[in-house]
């Protein structure tokens, strides 16, 4: 196996929770928008991701409880975006996993310092 | 490949998810599509691809789950719609050749009034005392001095002194109004309008009572038995003593 195909895989196993942990703050900062516009804001701060990925993830956060959705019409015409906003579940999840996130943060730091 | 033709193959790809999941994913990638102007095949890859990633961790979705061992799920329900509807009509015409021919406490059926051959008399002017042993029989009240009865069965009613034996038989009796007992054992007895008080002594019975508007005073010796629906009136002048035994009595109801 290559190193390249064997980072992807991990990269892919790494990003999948912290995606979703990222999906859930951008949600709360914009209380609430839609696929595009997540698509573009995590992009804009150096988190490209793929369409065919953020779809299926905000569905599945969808379904777990974590989100709410509407459909609803743009101002300026067109077809209906989803919206997504957090749920309660969600707006509950969204600080113990960012404390989990920081604390695995400050871990990895400590790693590194370790001589 | 335009985006038309991969909604439609999305669509088709998607086809184990429920209808509402399946309508928000295909309207969130038009919308999408829409509004960002891309071509969802370069931007989404390959349908079958998307629709796995919809489709992980979905059970009754998985594309196994749209067929088991090659059959679609539209021929096990028209299987199981069509087993349900045959137990159904099978149970019903059990119910139709074992069932009660007609409502037992309506005294003016013509079951009852026919004089057909099988109807047999007895003059009866004594007490009466009854055993029943494995019978179903129903127990009607006439203003004659007779027993009058009809049996099906292999053993024929026997008269021992002033006991009436029925046994292994299916039989319609009326009986004259005169001071009787009824032993039982193993039987199924339904009192139509009893006209007279009863002393019974009833084992591994089940006991039915059709009131027909009439009051009974119920007095009840009773061992592991079932009393469903029978009221007991203090001021009633016919008395209905039971000694019952691992029995049931309830009121008859057709």
């Amino acid at each position: 196996m290559d190193i390249l195909n064997t980072y992807q895989k991990w990269l892919a196993q790494a990003r999948k929770g912290y995606l979703e942990l990222c999906v859930l703050l951008v949600l709360q900062q914009k209380q609430g928008t839609y696929g595009l516009d997540v698509l573009q804001t995590l992009e804009s701060v150096g988190l490209p991701i793929n369409e065919g990925t953020l779809y299926p993830l905000l569905n599945r956060m969808f379904k777990n409880g974590w989100l709410t959705s509407e459909w609803v019409p743009p101002s300026d015409g067109g077809h209906p975006r989803r919206h997504y906003q957090l749920s309660e579940v969600g707006k509950e999840l969204l600080p113990q996993m960012l404390e989990a996130n920081n604390n695995n943060q400050k871990s990895l730091d400590h790693i590194q310092e370790l001589k | 490949m335009n985006n038309n033709q991969y909604i439609a193959a999305l669509k088709k790809a998607l086809s184990g998810l429920d209808k509402s999941s399946q309508n928000d994913i295909l309207q969130e990638i038009r919308s999408h599509a829409e509004e960002s102007g891309d071509s969802l095949i370069e931007r989404f890859g390959p349908p079958e691809e998307l629709a796995k990633q919809y489709l992980e961790g979905e059970i009754v979705a998985t594309p196994l789950g749209q067929k088991i061992w090659g059959v679609s799920k539209k021929v096990f329900v028209t299987i199981g719609i069509t087993v349900v509807a045959l137990i159904a009509l099978a149970s019903l015409l059990a119910w139709w050749w074992t069932g009660d021919g007609f409502d037992y406490a309506d005294e003016t059926a013509a079951e009852l009034n026919s004089n057909t051959a099988s109807w047999q008399s007895i003059d009866w002017t004594d007490d009466l005392t009854l055993s029943l042993n494995q019978t179903s029989t129903v127990f009607y009240w006439h203003d004659e001095m007779s027993v009058r009865s009809n049996c099906k069965g292999k053993e024929p009613l026997q008269i021992e002194g002033n006991t009436l034996r029925i046994h292994r038989a299916k039989c319609l009796v009326y009986l004259p109004k005169v001071a009787t007992t009824i032993q039982s054992y193993q039987s199924e007895l339904v009192l139509v309008r009893p006209q007279v008080s009863l002393d019974m002594d009833i084992k591994q019975s089940q006991l039915r009572v059709a009131e027909n508007g009439e009051k009974y005073q119920l007095l009840i010796e009773a061992t592991r038995t079932k009393i469903d629906d029978l009221a007991s009136h203090a001021d009633a002048t016919i008395k209905l003593n039971i000694k019952s035994e691992e029995s049931m009595i309830s009121e008859y109801s057709y």
